[in-house]
């Protein structure tokens, strides 16, 4: 099947590298172990989102924006790809962060202060309970200063960042037609839901041949983390 | 050596394909490795820049002299996959040494508000240790006039942002 994709952004490293790790798959026993590396997607930009990114950040520009807005915990890897990409895009940054004002500038922290992005915290009860108020709150003021603004939910995990991992799995394609392997199982953390949807739809529609699983036993970017130190969810 | 050699081949292509043709490549230099590859790959490849290393700990003569000492030894151990006509003396060795602060992996505040600069209006995440610094200095030296001889300057990034966290105090943050 063709897939015709939606206006993408090239901002991200790939293909990242897909690298047998042997040593660790002789320790443990079983199948041989292959790490897609998207932690080298970037330096500052490392990771799964910046593929989502791709997706939402050329939707945004297409409609003329030139602010977004996204939430996420005080140390999250979405909001801080996000505010750099951003700063190199040109477009200014606000986070919707849950966590306490207060918060030690360090890891993720650091970096969107750096960028220069605009920081908002929200305990986690306010964050819970009134998120998508906040973020009207925040989309209005910026309306009426006269910008045009764009909002990306919690990991970019919506209709649009899931073409990211849709076109990862084109990526896997190639990899596994380069390596000569065919693995019968991708796995990944799940924290927003939207690298294992792209890669539940992408595994389909390219098709992978492989049975998409995903371990999820630290969930901590969830909107309920008392709910979730512990859970799985469906394939 | 060879790393930069061989990076000097990749900027071959990458001006090639950008259509453009800078005058000066700038590298932050602490070990001189970096600087002394650019040197040997810019002429062996003819990219027909000029290579500077902007000093992050010792000074210019220092530079300048561990730079020769490593082509000198490339030279020596690999004379069989070198042409006996490309002229190793004649590589001019460009250091400059303004920038270094109060020592190494020690920056002055004009470097930690170039660090958030770079930051705020590209992205761009530099640290106090290496990279601020080679860039703090190409960009005074831009300002200058040091490089008005050229339409394009590459400034190539040598990592080590991780070198930027422990220092965050400086970058009046909190």
């Amino acid at each position: 099947m063709e897939i015709s994709f939606p206006p993408r952004l090239s901002l991200a490293q790939t293909p990242t590298p897909l690298i047998a790790i042997d040593r660790i798959s002789e320790v443990v026993g079983g199948p041989r172990i292959w790490v897609k590396r998207d932690d080298m997607t970037g330096s500052a930009v490392s990771g799964n989102k910046i593929r989502k990114l791709e997706f939402s950040l050329a939707k945004a520009l297409d409609e003329g924006c030139d602010t977004i807005i996204t939430c996420g915990g005080v140390q999250s890897n979405h909001c801080r790809t996000t505010a750099v990409l951003c700063a190199q895009l040109g477009l200014k940054c606000h986070l919707i962060l849950r966590g306490p004002e207060d918060s030690e500038i360090e890891g993720n922290l650091l970096l969107d202060r750096l960028v220069g992005a605009e920081i908002s915290f929200y305990t986690n009860r306010e964050y819970q309970q009134k998120s998508d108020e906040i973020i009207q709150h925040w989309m209005q003021h910026y309306h009426e200063q006269g910008s045009k603004v764009f909002s990306i939910p919690v990991g970019a995990s919506d209709g649009i960042g899931l073409w990211g991992y849709i076109a990862a799995c084109e990526e896997l394609k190639d990899d596994f037609s380069q390596l000569n392997i065919q693995p019968g199982h991708i796995i990944s953390a799940t924290g927003s839901g939207g690298t294992q949807g792209g890669l539940t739809v992408g595994s389909e529609l390219f098709p992978l041949g492989a049975m998409e699983q995903v371990m999820a036993s630290v969930c901590g970017v969830t909107s309920q983390p008392a709910k979730n130190s512990r859970m799985i969810f469906p394939s | 050596m060879w790393g930069y050699i061989a990076a000097c081949e990749e900027l071959k292509d990458d001006f090639s394909q950008l259509n453009i043709q800078p005058g000066h490549i700038i590298s932050a230099t602490g070990s001189g490795g970096t600087q002394g590859g650019l040197t040997v790959g810019s002429e062996l490849f003819q990219l027909g820049a000029k290579v500077w290393g902007m000093a992050v700990c010792d000074d210019a003569n220092y530079f300048i002299n561990k730079v020769k000492q490593d082509i000198a030894q490339w030279r020596q151990w690999y004379s069989p996959l070198i042409s006996p006509s490309f002229d190793c003396d004649s590589l001019c060795i460009n250091v400059i040494d303004d920038y270094i602060g109060p020592g190494y992996a020690q920056a002055t505040p004009d470097i930690f508000a170039t660090i958030s600069m770079a930051a705020r209006l590209e992205g761009l995440i530099l640290d106090p240790v290496y990279t601020g610094k080679g860039f703090h200095g190409m960009l005074d030296q831009i300002r200058q006039g040091r490089f008005d001889d050229t339409n394009d300057i590459v400034f190539v990034h040598t990592g080590g942002i991780f070198g930027l966290f422990p220092q965050r105090d400086q970058l009046g943050l909190s």
